[in-house]
């Protein structure tokens, strides 16, 4: 066995490290335009890392080489296999091309199945041959004491895994983007298969140089304009299409329709927003005083954007939106009554005793992409600390119309549990009978009243006589 | 001397006046002020406090008045008050009057509220005439001077509250009912005509014929011709209707007590209110689009002009209200057809019709509510709410059309929503129209509450304990590529 030198056997596991977990989050965040952001697909992706790689690690310690197949040339062939899988399962187009290859070809389109089905194909295989190259390479530390070699190898292999984790989120695909942080992954597998060859122009080399060159390609800035892909970082991928049959220009978000509005005069598109426009922000734009407005989930930043006599904090998580939204797609600067935050929702009311007027919930762009922190009873009550007396919530789901399944009744009686009195007001027309009838945007609103009373009418106790409006007229 | 029979029956005939009087003024006034509790009260308490006051000034006028041409005075007394409370009642008690009144009120001086308009009406044209009327039997027992007291009081007594049973029995289900409130009014002032004549000693004299020129004017006022001039065609114990058209006859309105219960094209089965455009649109066009969605039971409670579901000949519409005229009318005049066959009326109020019957309907309309003011108060309890709960089939559909504050402006529309959320834990609350998200001055609109009769199994989701990932659709949605449905 032709020792390698110590440096490139911990440069070796600490690039397994590394791609190992950038694959992870890589993979996470390329589905979750596909398949949603829930706790059970990311679940999935986990499991789908975890398991092979424990298996990997097993396989690899009882691994016994042959003369006509060496470790050198298992972890060689583990490396070229893993690389080219993820040189696919990893790259936007490809997945692009194959959801819409199986949607049309099969019709499936559950969220869990899709999930499961792309960890299985992409995912497991990989991992769990990378996931023997720690053991393998232990081979070559033969003369070395097993608790010092250990923890050395642990050491570089979860330092890797650290960097996978902060450097490809945190940098790389806030930077660079989520595809060429991909490419980076596809060379950093490319620089292990070269650093463990014997000879540096092999079979393996150039398969991996050809991977490496796909990948770029796969990834490229063009490829990614010709899907209409603006931003593509740690939070969103971020696609904005302008029509020409109605002059208007649409943002997507993570594959969801997140904001549209007329080129003509900056009108909103959606029927939600013209509502919320009609509603809720056209009768403040005369009113005598500057009302304060939070609008949580900024979108294209749509919401009030012909107001310029109230003052609005757009929240959201993604600090590229606003560069992005003045820059492709409201083609100007928001305007000085507009400020933007790029701070979780639920950190900011959190750290903040600010009061407004009017809070707008925008968080739910598609039946996948609702965060679960964002339903839950709490996160309600701190929308409801902030809301001044007199004050309003708006809040924009999508939902059943007709409570056909648990996830929007249990958000009803959530909301309830928090905000009495609320309108709940489906968008577009529905089926009435259907109980599989589809998602649509419903709008819920809910007037900030704190002495509003509690009382219910029963035969025995019914004071409605009272509490009716005596005006006769102008009803 | 006056006999007495003659005595008692106008003692009878008094008790009839001012309890049909009562009885009237209610029935006329609710169109103008709602049913409300607190306006019927208004004008109760407008009679029985002057016909207490009354009662102790006739008292009071034997002892004052204790001379020997008493018996004439008496018998003048009686005549002045029954001519004065006879031309009271001929203008109060007429729908034209009030109709015109209640206008030219709200021109002159902008009043626009129900309590207070109700509380003009009663002191202007009942305090004073039932407190007159209220005179008459301390009056007249002045001609029961040699009986006995005890005697003569159970006598007095016995023919008042028969005056008065046959006037609230009497008027109300027979007369206002067969020959309509209008006409009630006129036998009422005929009954003080009759008085008149009974009381005086010459039968032209001035009571009588004054009292006799009201008895026509009323004839005149309540006449059928009148009503017509006002679009009214009925006016019974229930309720006044009214058929009008508008634009070149193209749109047809049905108004119940002056408010719009119904309204048509005539020249089209498409709904007109915006409110059953949306049931259509949701509830009803989907089961006739769809061949293989079976016919549905659809409970109406409130039948108005029968306008929903007109046109359609595949679902079956149980039409539930008080008033049993209100088919004939909207076959003949409204709706101008027969309303089909798979359109049944039962009149009966609501309550009683529920309580009746076990049968489960996939879908009960609750349309009761015209305008803000003629909420029945039975009829937003817990326990109305629960019985028409009870009447949805398993996954059926309750759907109540409502008037209320968009925004939650008034008490009402808050513990409204609180009431029914009592009892239906699921609920769409749709408002129809536009309105402004900020209005505070009250301004009611159309709400249309939908109610799903699903398991009730929801729970709340939390911080710590959160199964939404589970509750989600697996499914993913469908592709959206036609933009115009976003």
């Amino acid at each position: 066995m032709k020792p390698i030198p110590l440096k490139m056997l911990f440069l070796v596991i600490f690039l397994e490290g590394y791609v190992v977990l950038s694959a992870e989050l890589l993979a996470i965040r390329l589905i979750i335009p596909y398949t949603g952001s829930g706790t059970d697909t990311i679940s999935i992706i986990i499991a789908a890392v975890l398991m092979p790689l424990a298996f990997g690690y097993y396989y690899g310690g009882r691994f016994k080489q042959r003369r006509s197949f060496t470790i050198r040339k298992r972890l060689l062939l583990n490396i070229t296999i893993a690389t080219i899988i993820l040189t696919l399962g990893l790259s936007y187009t490809f997945l692009q091309w194959a959801s819409e290859s199986l949607y049309l070809y099969t019709g499936w389109n559950n969220r869990i199945g899709l999930t499961a089905l792309y960890a299985l194909m992409f995912l497991v295989t990989p991992v769990y041959l990378l996931g023997q190259t720690v053991p393998l390479i232990s081979n070559y530390f033969g003369r070395h004491r097993l608790a010092s070699i250990a923890g050395r190898i642990l050491f570089f292999s979860t330092i890797g895994s650290f960097m996978g984790s902060i450097f490809c989120t945190l940098v790389l695909m806030s930077f660079l983007g989520v595809h060429h942080a991909v490419s980076i992954s596809i060379a950093c597998l490319a620089l292990v298969s070269f650093v463990l060859s014997k000879r540096k122009f092999n079979l393996h080399t150039v398969i991996m140089l050809l991977c490496v060159a796909l990948s770029l390609v796969m990834n490229s800035d063009d490829m990614l304009k010709r899907d209409n892909v603006v931003a593509n970082n740690q939070y969103h991928m971020i696609q904005i299409s302008d029509y020409d049959s109605d002059n208007s220009r649409w943002m997507k978000i993570n594959h969801n329709f997140s904001s549209a509005l007329s080129k003509d005069n900056d009108e909103p598109y959606f029927k939600y927003a013209k509502f919320l426009e009609s509603h809720f922000i056209e009768p403040l734009t005369w009113a005598p005083i500057k009302n304060e407005i939070l609008v949580i989930g900024a979108g294209g930043f749509t919401l009030g954007l012909r107001d310029k006599h109230n003052q609005y904090v757009f929240l959201d998580l993604d600090g590229g939106l606003l560069k992005l939204s003045e820059e492709k797609f409201i083609d100007r600067k928001l305007d000085d009554n507009k400020t933007f935050i790029a701070e979780p929702a639920r950190a900011y009311l959190s750290n903040n005793d600010r009061l407004f007027d009017m809070i707008i919930l925008d968080v739910f762009r598609g039946q996948t992409s609702t965060p679960e922190h964002l339903v839950t009873r709490e996160f309600f009550q701190q929308v409801k600390r902030h809301l001044k007396n007199g004050g309003v919530m708006v809040g924009n789901y999508m939902l059943s119309p007709n409570f056909s399944d648990d996830f929007t009744i249990n958000l009803d009686n959530t909301m309830r549990s928090v905000f009495k009195n609320l309108n709940r007001q489906v968008m577009t027309p529905y089926n009435g009978w259907d109980d599989k009838s589809p998602w649509v945007n419903v709008v819920y609103s809910y007037h900030h009243n704190i002495d509003a009373p509690t009382g219910i009418y029963t035969d025995d106790l019914n004071s409605s006589h009272f509490d009716k409006p005596t005006k006769l007229r102008g009803q | 001397m006056v006999p007495l029979y003659t005595l008692l029956l106008i003692i009878f005939l008094e008790g009839y006046v001012v309890l049909s009087a009562e009885l009237l003024a209610i029935r006329l006034i609710i169109p103008f002020t709602g049913s409300g509790t607190d306006t019927i009260s208004i004008i109760i308490a407008a009679v029985l406090m002057p016909l207490a006051f009354g009662y102790s000034a006739g008292g009071k006028f034997l002892v004052e008045r204790n001379t020997g041409q008493r018996a004439h005075t008496v018998r003048k007394q009686l005549l002045w008050n029954l001519m004065v409370a006879a031309v009271f009642f001929t203008f109060g008690l007429s729908y034209l009057f009030i109709d015109w009144g209640y206008d030219l009120l709200y021109w002159l001086t902008g009043i626009n509220d129900r309590i207070i308009y109700t509380v003009i009406y009663a002191t202007v044209f009942l305090v004073y005439p039932v407190f007159l009327l209220g005179q008459t039997v301390p009056l007249v027992s002045n001609y029961f001077r040699r009986q006995r007291v005890a005697q003569f009081a159970g006598k007095i007594l016995f023919f008042s509250t028969m005056g008065s049973f046959v006037g609230s029995v009497f008027c109300t289900l027979v007369l206002m009912a067969f020959l309509g409130v209008h006409h009630a009014v006129t036998i009422t002032i005929a009954c003080m005509f009759v008085i008149s004549l009974l009381l005086s000693k010459k039968k032209t004299g001035p009571a009588p014929f004054v009292i006799g020129f009201c008895m026509m004017a009323s004839f005149v006022f309540n006449s059928d011709a009148a009503m017509q001039r006002l679009n009214i065609v009925q006016n019974d114990h229930y309720s006044v209707v009214q058929i009008k058209e508008y634009e070149e006859g193209s749109v047809r309105a049905m108004l119940v007590n002056r408010s719009p219960a119904s309204i048509i094209f005539s020249y089209s089965n498409d709904p007109y209110a915006g409110y059953l455009y949306y049931i259509h649109q949701n509830f009803i066009t989907p089961t006739l689009n769809n061949d293989e969605e079976p016919s549905k039971d659809i409970l109406v409670l409130g039948a108005g002009g029968f306008s929903i579901g007109r046109g359609d000949e595949k679902n079956h519409y149980t039409f539930v209200d008080i008033n049993k005229h209100l088919k004939d009318i909207s076959e003949e005049l409204f709706l101008k057809e027969k309303i089909g066959e798979n359109r049944e009326f039962v009149p009966l109020p609501a309550r009683a019709f529920l309580n009746q019957t076990n049968k489960k309907y996939d879908m009960v309309f609750i349309d009761l509510f015209f305008d803000p003011t003629s909420t029945p108060d039975h009829l937003i309890t817990r326990e109305f709410f629960q019985q028409v709960k009870d009447h949805v089939k398993k996954d059926g559909v309750m759907v109540g059309n409502f008037f209320g504050s968009p925004t939650f402006t008034d008490p009402l529309s808050r513990s409204l929503d609180a009431t029914l959320h009592s009892v239906f834990p699921y609920l769409n609350r749709q408002v129809i129209n536009e309105y402004d998200g900020w209005e505070r001055e009250g301004r009611w609109d159309n709400i249309i509450y939908t109610y799903y009769n699903l398991d009730e199994k929801a729970t709340i989701y939390t911080d710590d304990k959160n199964r939404a990932l589970y509750d989600r659709p697996s499914k993913l949605p469908p592709r959206i590529e036609d933009r115009q449905k976003l």
